[in-house]
């Protein structure tokens, strides 16, 4: 093995109770390099990285090669001590600990010291972020940290310890545009330096941007490490799922009868002004906009979450005041959150307890108690309907992949037949596959008459998938386009 | 411009906050009765303060790894009953002794809360309600008389010895009691603690996020046991206090001082989800709240005001802590931007 790699993994299998989470997966990752891994959820990504973490020990077999040391299984102590960390979706930071501890802590573990002073943490605070390229006061507390800037803090504890390689596990899902380029030079920095980067994501424009090479993985099986001039998005797709996913701009075809939604003037004191917009029975118009845009105020003022100051909003040409989610339920609004575990499930609860919660009222038998048939029976409709992968309505909701959980939370409002479905971040989280099936979805509501409005953060999202195009900026709409024709580049300038 | 934000760091902080408060208080009150800013008093306030302070050290230390023990004055009462006896029993003994076994007994009870709570990862509040109805209900079932009235003399001696004592204007000696010594002394080895040991950042981490912790190579199990055998020793130690201090061994006293002692901490700025308190908070909620009975009486208000008074100072403080964070939020973004 030359110099040129930092790690390679060969025969990596892993099984647990029967099912074979990792089948003889080899990945070799050079140094300096930023190498992508990607695959569907359930695909064994987080076990590889796992694996490589030390965390999970891989079967019998296993081969891993790091800056020339032979090992067939890695304890985290062994991981770290070859300059391996991982950086968890999570961030796993203290929030009650000043950014120099946080920092310092991994290494002063490692150390084993017991006696430290705070001269010594901002040491080795101080010379992580030197080598991370990040600017921070040392003393801030981590929990008044933005997220952004959070994350820069635990890459630079990564860096302190992490000579050779620092995993990150889908580092983007909780930043807009403006954090991920920061993150980005922060990537390009780190490169510079020889230390490899292993990146887990799922947003393609982006895989595109960061990576040097990219291992797919499906079904546990690596579908073999590409360099990312040898692929374009259909390719990855394609690999990804199996399946080629037809993606092209959404065709307008829909008749322009009445506007189903009017609003004129709709604004809210330091949240959105001077909103006016239509639309159509099976229309779909995607909003993007930057985080603090002022976007997901302004569609949940039409859930009557967040009622407006002024404003008047029209449904089927009727003049509706939606002050309250009583009042937009009323008139057919329905709305899925951008939160979907904290505001959109009961994750605790059934798969048909949830899809059924905003109907219980149709589901009672002639005593008002809810009958068990009704409720199984529209359930199991709507499983089928979208698609949902459960071996049973029974299932608590957290147990099922992103894809599907946002699944459930569409059901749950699908089951009332809105005439206008508002969605938050369809597919935050959700990775490429059931992406393009959540969207087949919207479509197909579309066709059948309703109106539906999406709110992404993806320039690439908007652009496939709707009719038309809202672009917000600080509060107002800037502009709204067709989206035929319309490429992702152009949204990106107009955004800024 | 750096010592403006060494001002302004010192201003966000609850204990300056709390400092504040002490002083404009200990005014209002002297001004009714002047008797309670005199040597004298304030000494006396350290004195009967110590034993809620040393209870006040344990409970500091559950609560910023962001659990809770509601057993520590059962635990305290248990020590206090089998270390009296005893030495008594044995014929020999003296104060040194009595507080050691005392702190023994009360560190291994405080274990079996410890490792209850790590190893079946039971929630603490519920676990030190069981254990502490346990402790107390065998000590008490297996004692058919549990007061106990002729205590051997070095309790009482002890509590009796001062320290750098002088005499006031009119003629009072006063000094500083050995209790309060004993306080000084365990709260400042849980500063160097808390400040200068892996051990001590440790149990911040534990509070700040568990997982965290766990994850980044801190021995939880080892943290956990130490946690709740520590503040079983500071409730054995604070039972032998109480015993020099009152010269009786009661069953029922200590376990009425536990709202106190949570209250002082809660008021010296700890919060109760963990992740953050300081020794310094901690002396001045007690402190604060025993200056607040002591001037209860020299006002000659009764002593049924003395809850009102601490409960509307514990929200008021919990408020000022809130208003602060969201100071703080506010002055990154300044600075960020």
């Amino acid at each position: 093995m030359s110099e040129k790699y930092c790690i390679v993994m060969e025969n990596i299998s892993k099984s647990y109770a029967g099912v074979e989470a990792l089948n003889n997966v080899s990945i070799d990752i050079r140094k300096g390099e930023v190498h992508c891994l990607i695959g569907e959820n359930g695909s064994g990504k987080s076990t590889l990285i796992k694996i490589i973490a030390g965390v999970i020990a891989p079967s019998r077999g296993a081969s891993i090669t790091i800056n020339e040391k032979h090992f067939s299984k890695l304890t985290p102590i062994d991981s770290m001590h070859q300059g391996i960390q991982i950086i968890y979706q999570d961030l796993s930071l203290f929030p009650n600990m000043t950014v120099a501890e946080n920092i310092a802590v991994n290494q002063l573990l490692e150390s084993d010291k017991q006696i430290i002073n705070k001269h010594l943490i901002h040491e080795i605070a101080s010379n992580a972020l030197k080598t991370s390229g990040v600017d921070l006061n040392l003393d801030t507390l981590v929990g008044d940290l933005s997220i952004a800037k959070q994350q820069s803090v635990a890459i630079s504890r990564a860096v302190a310890c992490g000579e050779c390689l620092i995993i990150m596990d889908e580092p983007t899902s909780s930043l807009g545009k403006k954090d991920i380029e920061y993150l980005f030079k922060i990537i390009h920095n780190l490169k510079s330096k020889g230390i490899s980067i292993l990146f887990v994501g799922h947003k393609l424009n982006e895989i595109f941007e960061i990576a040097d090479r990219v291992t797919v993985l499906k079904d546990g099986k690596s579908l073999g490490t590409h360099d990312i001039k040898d692929l374009t998005y259909q390719s990855i797709i394609t690999l990804m799922t199996g399946k080629s996913l037809m993606i092209s701009n959404y065709e307008k075809d829909y008749p322009s009868a009445e506007p189903i939604l009017e609003v004129r003037n709709l604004a809210k004191k330091s949240q959105f002004q001077d909103i006016n917009f239509m639309l159509y029975p099976g229309e779909i118009i995607g909003i993007i906009g930057l985080v603090g845009s002022g976007r997901t105020e302004m569609v949940s003022s039409l859930f009557g979450l967040n009622p407006s100051d002024i404003g008047e909003i029209f449904v089927n040409g009727k003049h509706t005041s939606i002050r309250s989610v009583q009042d937009a339920l009323k008139v057919g609004i329905c709305y899925v959150p951008e939160d979907r575990l904290s505001q959109g499930l009961f994750m605790n609860h059934s798969i048909k307890n949830n899809i059924t919660v905003t109907l219980l009222h149709d589901l009672l038998n002639k005593l008002g108690f809810l009958e068990s048939r009704k409720v199984d029976r529209s359930s199991t409709d709507w499983v089928k309907n979208l698609v949902i992968k459960t071996p049973s309505i029974d299932l608590p909701v957290k147990q099922l992949s992103g894809g599907n959980q946002q699944r459930v939370v569409i059901a749950k409002w699908l089951a009332r037949n809105p005439r206008i479905l508002i969605i938050d971040g369809p597919t935050i989280g959700v990775d490429v596959g059931a992406k393009e099936e959540i969207h087949k979805t919207i479509k197909n509501l579309a066709r059948n008459g309703m109106g539906i409005i999406f709110v992404s953060d993806e320039a690439l999202e908007v652009v496939q998938h709707s009719h038309r195009i809202i672009i917000m900026r600080e509060g107002r709409i800037k502009e709204i386009i067709d989206s035929k024709g319309v490429s992702e580049t152009d949204i990106f300038e107009k955004l800024v | 411009m750096h010592k403006h934000q060494v001002l302004s760091k010192l201003f966000f902080k609850h204990e300056t906050m709390l400092f504040i408060i002490m002083i404009v208080f200990g005014v209002v009150v002297n001004s009714i009765n002047p008797a309670f800013l005199t040597a004298e008093n304030l000494f006396d306030i350290l004195k009967t303060s110590s034993i809620t302070g040393m209870m006040a050290l344990g409970v500091l230390i559950v609560m910023i790894s962001g659990g809770m023990d509601i057993s520590f004055t059962a635990i305290a009462t248990v020590s206090m009953g089998i270390t009296v006896r005893m030495l008594i029993a044995l014929g020999t003994g003296n104060i040194i002794v009595a507080f050691i076994i005392a702190g023994i007994i009360g560190a291994l009870l405080g274990s079996i809360n410890g490792f209850l709570i790590h190893r079946f990862n039971l929630p603490a509040l519920i676990v030190t309600l069981g254990t502490s109805n346990i402790f107390h209900g065998l000590l008490l079932s297996i004692l058919k008389v549990p007061h106990l009235y002729n205590v051997p003399g070095y309790y009482f001696a002890f509590s009796k010895l001062s320290f750098f004592s002088f005499t006031t204007a009119d003629g009072t000696v006063v000094g500083l009691s050995s209790l309060t010594v004993l306080l000084f002394v365990m709260a400042f080895i849980v500063w160097l603690t808390l400040r200068f040991t892996m051990l001590g950042r440790g149990i911040y981490a534990i509070g700040g996020s568990r997982e965290a912790a766990r994850r980044a190579g801190f021995k939880i199990m080892f943290i956990d046991l130490f946690i709740y055998s520590f503040i079983g020793f500071t409730a054995g130690v604070a039972s032998i206090e109480y015993v020099a201090m009152f010269r009786i061994v009661h069953p029922f006293n200590m376990m009425n001082m536990m709202l106190n002692v949570i209250a002082s901490v809660v008021l010296g700025g700890t919060s109760v989800t963990g992740g953050s308190g300081s020794v310094i908070g901690t002396l001045l909620g007690v402190w604060m709240i025993y200056m607040i009975t002591n001037s209860l009486i020299l006002m000659g208000i009764s002593s049924e005001w003395e809850s009102v008074v601490i409960g509307f100072i514990i929200i008021f403080s919990i408020g000022i802590n809130a208003f602060q964070k969201s100071l703080r939020k506010i002055e990154v973004k300044i600075i960020e931007n």
